[in-house]
């Protein structure tokens, strides 16, 4: 098991430097882009003060007003685009940085046994093996993927976004006074409702399964996608109700074999689901395929929006901040382990 | 007079739909409960089945422990129905525990083959018997919380549909208050 204390060793003894460089290297097009604003935007004080010093003699009053007038709005324009361009920047050095932080810490979790492709889009048939929503109803798009294993057990992961494209109909009406008639259109427009916006996670689980079986969160609570998620799912079964008070409060299972499903769903294995809902808590789509893999689908989590997270640019990356970052990745590598029941025996029934 | 007959027949007809749904609904949830009882049925035929290989392979390394083969033996021929295997599953279930951790005892059978795939099998039954009996009592326990509760309970005893005994209450199988169907 990775520690805390074990990957400071590992960031003290050679990390520091390789973030140290990645930090700089990242942060270079934004120091860039600071130079070239302030440089446009001294140009501009310039030109007016130019303006003010020596023009005023040549031109009258009212020709100096205006074009004073339009050096100071474009003085105020250019700060505004300067401004949204260094905040831009900024925001793509965090982005950058985020992400070489994340592959330095996956790189510790698994230094040999890693993929990891950040900017990759998933093709069509990864979204196939995740099994879960009827992707002929839906649209799909994600990245992200990452590929590892730990402790010897291997799992995959990729952020994942399924919508729905919903046809709605908007009325507007008015009224033609020449004839005295009022018109009412309709105006069509697709609108776009995410059924999963996430992490999908899948690890192998020890049992053979021979039937698909769905855990479904009972806590959706965007109507619409409360309504439709089980026209979305691909096969359902029957509902089944579970000795778990718990996953029983949280989840709805599904399966077409229940005495299968309570086999692969010991009690063990229940807990573990429970333990998973500690680990994150946000809300999470399960199921267990034919192949003896499972699929997790964790929502409102996506390594995408962990890029995102901001951070102090100004100052070098602090060991808080990475030791942040381990305790996030740590969390995603070791949900595999939950499903591991090497140990497992009869008994747990 | 026309008004009154009109309300008793109003009240006859909705009486006979609410028994017929009532009738429905307990007949559902009481064949939940014979098909949980069937597969456990197969289960534990299936369990006997490896059993008889498992007595096969290991005779030899048995010598000192012959009365848990013996148990095994008898429990396996002596399977009428599903009921015998209700009362004596857990002991059979230790016996073939105590069975299975001779390969500890004896190297030469932990590397037999034959051995290990049972092991697996047999590892594999018990388990899906464990589901089979969780699946059991979780009908039992629905069927039985349906038929208590008033005005369930009326047209329970109207159809003559009786508790079903949960899978572990040995005591309660031994004094046959478990109902099945050529009993009812």
């Amino acid at each position: 098991m990775k520690t805390k204390s074990d990957f400071i060793d590992f960031y003290q003894r050679g990390g520091k430097k390789i973030l140290k460089d990645a930090y700089y290297k990242d942060k270079a097009s934004y120091q860039k882009a600071i130079k070239k604003c302030i440089f446009y935007q001294l140009l501009i004080l310039v030109i007016i003060i130019i303006n003010i010093l020596f023009f005023n003699r040549i031109f009258n009053e009212y020709i100096m007003f205006i074009t004073l007038l339009t050096e100071i709005i474009l003085f105020f324009l250019f700060l505004i685009i300067n401004i949204r361009l260094i905040y831009k920047e900024k925001k793509k050095a965090i982005y950058l940085i985020n992400e070489d932080i994340y592959l330095y810490v996956v790189s510790y979790f698994s230094p040999n046994d890693y993929i990891c492709e950040p900017e990759t889009e998933l093709a069509v048939s990864e979204f196939n093996k995740m099994g879960l929503f009827n992707l002929n109803l839906l649209n799909y798009c994600g990245c992200n993927f990452t590929a590892s294993s730990y402790l010897g057990k291997k799992f995959i992961y990729c952020d994942v976004t399924l919508y729905d494209l919903v046809e709605r109909i908007k009325h507007d009406s008015y009224y033609d006074n020449v004839e005295n008639i009022k018109y009412i259109i309709n105006y069509h427009y697709q609108d776009q409702i995410n059924i999963f916006n996430g992490l999908y996670y899948e690890t192998e689980i020890s049992h053979d399964n021979y039937n698909y079986i769905y855990l479904i969160p009972n806590n959706i609570s965007d109507k619409f996608v409360k309504k439709n998620i089980l026209h979305y799912i691909s096969y359902k079964g029957y509902r089944i109700e579970l000795e778990n008070l718990q996953i029983s409060q949280k989840y709805c299972v599904y399966s077409f074999d229940e005495i299968r499903s309570r086999y692969i769903l010991s009690l063990t294995l229940m807990e573990k689901i429970n333990e998973l809902d500690k680990l994150l808590p946000n809300k999470k789509y399960l199921v267990f395929k034919k192949d003896g893999r499972v699929g997790i689908y964790i929502d409102n989590f996506s390594i995408e929006k962990l890029k995102m997270k901001s951070f102090n640019i100004h100052k070098e990356i602090s060991l808080d901040y990475l030791l942040s970052w381990f305790n996030i990745v740590k969390k995603i590598f070791q949900i595999s382990l939950l499903f591991d029941e090497k140990n497992k025996t009869s008994k747990d029934n | 007079m026309n008004m009154k007959y009109i309300g008793i027949m109003l009240l006859l007809v909705f009486l006979v739909v609410i028994s017929i749904i009532y009738y429905n609904t307990m007949l559902k949830k009481e064949n939940g409960i014979k098909n949980a009882l069937s597969s456990l049925d197969v289960m534990f035929k299936r369990r006997n089945d490896l059993i008889g290989n498992l007595v096969s392979v290991v005779k030899g390394y048995m010598k000192y422990e012959s009365k848990t083969l013996e148990r095994l033996i008898s429990a396996r021929l002596n399977y009428n129905n599903i009921k015998d295997a209700f009362a004596i599953s857990d002991s059979i279930s230790n016996d073939i525990k105590s069975v299975l951790a001779l390969g500890e005892s004896y190297p030469e059978l932990k590397a037999n083959e034959q051995f290990l795939s049972l092991q697996n099998a047999l590892v594999e039954a018990e388990d899906l018997i464990s589901a089979g009996r969780r699946t059991y009592n979780a009908h039992v326990t629905n069927f039985n919380n349906f038929i208590s509760f008033f005005p369930n309970l009326i047209f329970a005893k109207l159809f003559n549909f009786h508790k079903y005994a949960l899978f572990n209450i040995n005591e309660e199988l031994k004094k046959g208050r478990i109902y099945y169907e050529n009993e009812k």
